[in-house]
């Protein structure tokens, strides 16, 4: 990385949280039902901050995410609560809850090339989120090399007449990232931005993710299915299962000890470098929950190794673990001691 | 030493034209033996798939042969004798065929056994996948992205080959059904001593199922080890890059010195002369820029393509920082 780092958001001006969702849920109406994509979602993001939300496809993960920055369908139901540097918004009423959000966050996609105009210029591109924001089109042209070459695009001047397609897929998001930092906010949103890389170039997108994230001091939102990728980036885990937040918790304590059962059978069935082929890997039977409909008992409940019939009746409530750590489990006592009995 | 149950020798494919060729392989050779699962692990352009396809008789070879049990593969009698579970389920089965007539079509491409064998070895491989009662009965559509695997895993296990090969067969699949499908595949292959050829780019999943490990990089074999001494022992710069950039969970420990490489692969179609790999490389040298480094025996069945293998893992994590912040 070169250059100097664009000048860190101003400190806050509000106490608490930066983003703060209460309640949030998201409906989506079909030809076979709602789909409940999103169900009493509740978590926070202090300052400069990084989160992780983890699930696997269909947990609601991304829905969260798009509907926070208001690019969600149409056709969705949202209703919760969003504070966001200190503003409150009522999500079914207010629908400028989420601009506000959007004009204050840089948004990074995992799929670079349909999130650039495949027609236009990187440079144009670049020039004109400057211009939204007032810069005079010399200035923002300078701007735009600058944090190209910051976030280490070699040749940034030459790279700004190249169109999207010219460049590879790490040098993509590099300008996606570019993209994001030009409106120097102060929450970053990366949904899988890593997904489609190669390994070795997936390392230099994290560490560049990082990098920007701790220089600017602003905070991060990171959605991935890939829990070691989260945990090397991420202070706080918020893992989703069927819509639902099942876990919230630091990073550190996650993987001392999970309190969710469907937490610790992910830690479970990761294939890991250090033990390579010698245990066998533990399996979560079954299928992911369906969103369709409601529970009438906890939606883990087919597929968890501590489950009994108080886990039937009701969705577990949330119970508080610690005072930053909350499981949707009746039995988080049970969960994360080692190998079932 | 017995026969390999699968080899491809000085294997060459060439795509694009005769002026301006794509060469996907340059030149590989690899054997799977009976009941040993290979991995191959690189990043796109590799040539992993190539040597996938060439391996099931998908596509031939611009050079060199591939053998199954000693015979060509795309000869007739070779064909039957491998089997391939793909990436992607819900294209490679038939959406307008039920699952047991998919599953029942190696049997009745030429196994010589009577309709009722068939429909009853077809049963019993979709039992051993899990499958079994009336999952049979219903058409792709109506299955998950986990059990149509199970139904392709199925169907590759039908007519009971020595060997398969399976190209990103979990790579689609979420973490939580993807441990089910790893363990499934173990299974049934120790059941029935079934070779694999198990090609991914996700180094953790390859490192659970492989005995021994390639790992190819822009067409070439740049390293071959036993998983252990793939995992301990890294030999090449690349394989030594590869395993520090894979996320670990550990939070914020690195077992390993973290090696950082410069830039994106090359393009397969303008392969960089002498090593390959010299131009990602921290400490290639003149030599890596002219003279193309052979692959070389280190130790009993570990072999590496690198002037200077095996590597130093410590002082190539410092001369890629220093190369970092030049």
């Amino acid at each position: 990385m070169s250059g100097a780092a664009p000048a860190r958001a101003s400190s806050p001006v509000f106490a608490g949280p930066l983003l703060q969702v209460q309640n949030l849920s998201v409906t989506i109406p079909s030809a076979r039902g709602d789909v409940h994509a999103v169900r009493d979602v509740s978590f926070a993001i202090q300052p400069g901050e990084r989160v992780a939300v983890l699930g696997e496809s269909g947990s609601g993960k991304t829905m969260t995410a798009l509907t926070l920055l208001g690019l969600q369908t149409p056709l969705a139901q949202v209703s919760g609560v969003l504070t966001f540097k200190g503003r409150q918004f009522d999500l079914a009423r207010q629908r400028d809850a989420a601009a506000t959000v959007l004009a204050d966050a840089g948004v990074i996609f995992q799929d670079s090339l349909s999130s650039l105009n495949p027609i236009s210029r990187i440079g144009t591109q670049l020039v004109e989120r400057l211009s939204l924001r007032g810069w005079k089109k010399a200035p923002a042209h300078v701007e735009a090399v600058r944090v190209l070459n910051y976030v280490g695009v070699a040749d940034a001047e030459a790279r700004m007449s190249a169109y999207p397609h010219e460049l590879s897929g790490g040098m993509r998001q590099r300008v996606m990232i570019t993209m994001a930092l030009l409106a120097k906010p102060s929450l970053l949103v990366a949904d899988e931005p890593t997904t489609a890389l190669d390994t070795t170039v997936q390392a230099q997108v994290i560490d560049l993710i990082r990098a920007v994230q701790a220089e600017n001091g602003m905070s991060l939102l990171l959605i991935t299915h890939d829990l070691a990728m989260a945990a090397e980036v991420c202070d706080r885990a918020v893992i989703m299962y069927a819509g639902y937040v099942v876990e919230d918790v630091t990073m550190a304590e996650l993987l001392r000890r999970p309190r969710h059962p469907y937490a610790e059978a992910l830690l479970g069935a990761m294939p890991r470098l250090d033990t390579p082929g010698s245990q066998k890997l533990d399996m979560i039977e079954g299928e992911p929950a369906s969103a369709l409909g409601d529970f009438d008992r906890c939606p883990f409940m087919p597929r968890c190794r501590h489950a009994d019939a108080a886990c039937e009746g009701s969705v577990p409530a949330l119970a508080v673990i610690a005072a930053d750590h909350v499981a949707r489990c009746v039995h988080p006592g049970r969960v994360g001691l080692g190998t079932p009995a | 030493m017995s026969e390999p149950v699968l080899e491809l020798r000085d294997v060459t494919k060439r795509f694009g034209t005769r002026r301006r060729p794509i060469w996907a392989l340059a030149g590989i050779s690899l054997h799977v033996d009976a009941g040993e699962t290979l991995g191959i692990v690189g990043e796109s352009g590799s040539g992993k798939s190539t040597a996938a396809r060439i391996a099931v008789g998908l596509d031939l070879p611009t050079a060199g042969n591939a053998t199954v049990m000693g015979r060509p593969v795309s000869e007739s009698g070779g064909k039957g004798l491998v089997q391939m579970v793909f990436q992607d389920p819900s294209a490679s089965l038939n959406p307008l065929l039920r699952i047991i007539p998919s599953v029942r079509e190696p049997l009745d491409a030429g196994s010589g056994k009577t309709p009722t064998a068939r429909q009853s070895r077809a049963l019993q491989a979709l039992g051993e996948v899990g499958l079994g009662g009336e999952g049979g009965d219903r058409f792709p559509g109506a299955l998950s992205g986990g059990q149509k695997q199970r139904a392709s895993i199925a169907r590759a296990l039908a007519a009971l080959p020595p060997v398969i090969v399976c190209d990103e067969a979990v790579t689609a699949l979420d973490v939580s059904i993807r441990a089910q499908i790893l363990n499934l595949l173990r299974g049934v292959q120790d059941a029935h001593g079934t070779a694999c050829l198990f090609i991914s780019h996700d180094l953790c999943t390859v490192a659970y199922m492989s005995h021994r490990i390639v790992v190819m990089y822009l067409g070439k074999i740049v390293e071959v080890g036993h998983t252990e001494q793939i995992f301990a022992m890294p030999a090449h710069p690349y394989t030594c890059a590869l395993l520090s950039a894979v996320p670990q969970l550990q939070q914020g420990r690195h077992v390993r010195p973290r090696i950082r490489l410069h830039g994106d692969p090359p393009s397969v179609m303008r392969p960089p002369s002498g090593c390959r790999f010299h131009t990602r490389c921290p400490m290639a040298d003149e030599r890596c820029r002219s003279e193309e480094p052979l692959l070389r025996q280190l130790e009993n069945g570990h072999l590496a393509a690198c002037h200077y293998a095996p590597v130093d893992e410590a002082r190539l994590a410092a001369l890629a920082a220093a190369r970092a912040a030049a």
